[in-house]
């Protein structure tokens, strides 16, 4: 099994290769010789490259003494794995339901993600935040915030202008 | 003068001095919550001073910051759980003196200490920045440039953990800024094609991923509890006898000068500051051997040093626009979506603006001395609420807070990755801060870097003639190799961390 150490290394040194290649592509500017757009790209490739090596060749020296070692259970995936597809779902479904019923659904998901198992004053709490949120940045501050009317628009011969 | 009392009409200013205050309240409310830091209080309210004229839009920061850390406090002391990692060296006295029954007292010297800290960095500030401007508007390509990598190199032998893992984090950063538009001859980099690449990536996204939304995972994954107080002993208000008070102000006055000065040091943050504050404290002691059971003074010596890392902090924010920490490149990003850039030209362009930030900086002490001293024992019952109330609410507000940013999804996919990453970096070790910092810092360093290459007619050496360039290269050489080699003798088990 890769050390962390290895793991970083590896990505740093194919981090300086799709740098350079990339840069590669970029325009020459005669009149600023050897500073024109690929300068920079190269110098942070570089400096890839002398950190992955560093990684690979003495990192594992650097490591207190203590073995640090990284803990993360399949259930810890999981659980970020769900926060991530409710997140995800809760951004995307606000186009369709608008952004009061989405940020209630997502408020109410995540309380019970997060162990509440109070479905009443949970619902309530959902409800009212989304409410008081909308009123906050829709009304208050002009963010553009999905409408409910988004949800009565996939209503079959309903049209809201 | 005609400055100073402009800048005082300003804060005077009733909606001024409204968000002052609701930025002070809710920070002390956000501080004492375990989980919460000041910087994810100010990351979720920076869309809504948007919104709002500049200056109250920054004194609701302002009194975010200064409360956020102020409030940490309230846990560290009535829980052993610091409510910001900026409390951590408060938990060693506090505590102790918190079973012991002085609760109130303990807690009004804990608001007390970091009021009056925060104050002295506040006239610290007023006193040295505009100097320090004088000296920065002599800045040129060379010097600017140089600064930026000191900024970058102090940040990451700071930030804990390995320092190659600081630089890797560091390049991350600087990788990203190459996206989007070339900041010399204005023709797109790497944006494959894509509109919302052309237009570069933000680094308030990621700020808000790396600061936020990662603690939401961190916080569902690690499980984080509801924590009970049962020992409040009928507490109403946070009270101090006057014998305690002039017990604890020679710590507080020696405190709120080192935190000043750790402070204004990129990337010296006020935990820091606050741990610094503490062990001088105690080496200093007649007796250091009270500290760490209950020794009020430790309490003072760390609250004021933490707070006073605000002004500190504001420092090198307003004189070189370099973030002097987390929060300070939150209140930099409010400026600059209010098309203000902080820097020396500032002082010149906008002093009414730059002694408002002094005056506001001042005024949020005193209303977190007065708020703090009013609410702590509310907040110590109100530290009880349960993870899952205030979580899934900073998930959302993390999610509206990424959008309004340009009424962009993108902002929001990327806010998400950048969340992720955060969590992934806790769990390896990898500092947050230096990618956060460099996406500010870096492309300041490659245009001044540039354009000092094509001005100067010996190319990069010509830049060794001007002393300040060699002044700050030398620093930034010297902070990265020292903290190597600390590094190394540490994993060889020779030297202290």
């Amino acid at each position: 099994m890769l050390s962390q150490e290895r793991v970083i290394g590896v990505v740093s040194v194919i981090a300086a290769v799709i740098l350079w290649y990339l840069a590669a592509g970029l325009p020459s500017i005669p009149t600023h010789g050897d500073v024109g757009p690929a300068f920079f790209p190269r110098v942070i490739a570089s400096l890839f490259l002398i950190l992955g090596v560093l990684f690979l060749a003495i990192g594992p020296r650097l490591r207190p003494k203590a073995a640090e070692t990284v803990s993360i259970s399949r259930n810890d995936i999981l659980r970020a794995g769900l926060l991530l597809v409710l997140t995800i779902t809760y951004v995307a479904a606000q186009e369709t339901l608008g952004f009061v019923l989405a940020t209630a659904a997502y408020l109410f998901a995540g309380r019970f993600v997060f162990g509440s198992r109070k479905w009443l004053s949970t619902a309530v709490f959902a409800i009212l935040c989304a409410v008081l949120l909308y009123l906050v940045f829709k009304t208050w501050l002009h963010v553009p915030l999905p409408d409910w009317d988004s949800l009565l628009n996939i209503i079959p011969g309903y049209a809201v202008d | 003068m005609d400055h100073f009392l402009l800048g005082l009409g300003a804060v005077g200013d009733p909606m001024a001095l409204l968000f002052l205050a609701l930025g002070v309240a809710g920070g002390l409310i956000i501080g004492s919550l375990p989980g919460f830091t000041s910087t994810m209080g100010m990351i979720v309210l920076l869309p809504l001073t948007f919104s709002l004229p500049p200056i109250p839009g920054l004194m609701l920061l302002i009194g975010v910051f200064v409360g956020g850390i102020g409030g940490g406090c309230i846990p560290a002391i009535a829980l052993n759980i610091p409510g910001t990692p900026a409390s951590a060296a408060t938990t060693l006295d506090g505590f102790p003196l918190f079973k012991k029954g002085r609760g109130d007292e303990v807690l009004g010297v804990g608001i007390i200490a970091s009021a009056l800290g925060g104050m002295i960095s506040a006239v610290m500030l007023m006193t040295l920045a505009p100097q320090l401007a004088l000296i920065a508007l002599k800045f040129g390509s060379a010097e600017y440039f140089a600064l930026g990598i000191l900024g970058m190199t102090l940040i990451i032998s700071v930030s804990g953990g390995s320092v190659l893992r600081g630089i890797f984090a560091g390049l991350i950063g600087a990788m990203l800024t190459m996206i989007g538009i070339d900041p010399i001859l204005g023709i797109t980099r790497f944006t494959f094609d894509s509109p919302y690449l052309a237009a570069g990536v933000s680094y308030v996204p990621a700020l808000i991923g790396l600061f936020g939304f990662s603690e939401v995972i961190e916080a569902l994954v690690s499980r984080l509890q509801r924590r009970k107080v049962t020992e409040l002993q009928g507490m109403r208000l946070a009270r101090v006898r006057l014998s305690t008070l002039r017990r604890v102000l020679p710590s507080i006055g020696r405190s709120g000068l080192l935190g000043t000065f750790v402070g204004s040091i990129p990337g010296a943050g006020a935990d820091i500051a606050a741990f610094l504050s503490y062990e001088v404290e105690k080496k200093t002691a007649k007796d250091p051997s009270v500290y760490g059971k209950g020794e009020v003074r430790g309490v003072a010596a760390s609250e004021a040093g933490n707070n006073a890392d605000a002004g500190g902090a504001m420092i090198p924010m307003l004189t070189f626009g370099i973030p002097g920490d987390a929060q300070t490149a939150v209140m930099i990003a409010a400026l600059m979506m209010h098309g203000v850039r902080p820097g020396p030209l500032l002082f010149t362009d906008q002093p009414n603006l730059i002694w408002a930030i002094f005056i506001g900086l001042f005024a949020a002490q005193v209303m977190l001395l007065v708020l703090g001293l009013i609410s702590a024992a509310v907040a110590v019952r109100a530290v009880s609420q349960p993870p899952s109330i205030l979580f899934p609410l900073v998930a959302v507000l993390s999610v509206v807070g990424a959008f309004s940013l340009s009424n962009s999804l993108y902002d929001v996919w990327f806010m998400i990755a950048f969340g992720v990453i955060g969590y992934v970096f806790k769990k390896v070790n990898i500092p947050a801060v230096p990618v956060v910092l460099a996406m500010i810092l870096m492309p300041m360093v490659e245009s001044e870097l540039r354009r000092g290459l094509i001005i100067s007619p010996n190319g990069f050496i010509g830049f060794f003639s001007h002393p300040i360039f060699d002044i700050l290269i030398g620093a930034a050489v010297l902070s990265l190799v020292s903290a190597l080699i600390l590094q190394l003798r540490h994993a060889k088990g020779k030297g202290p961390s």
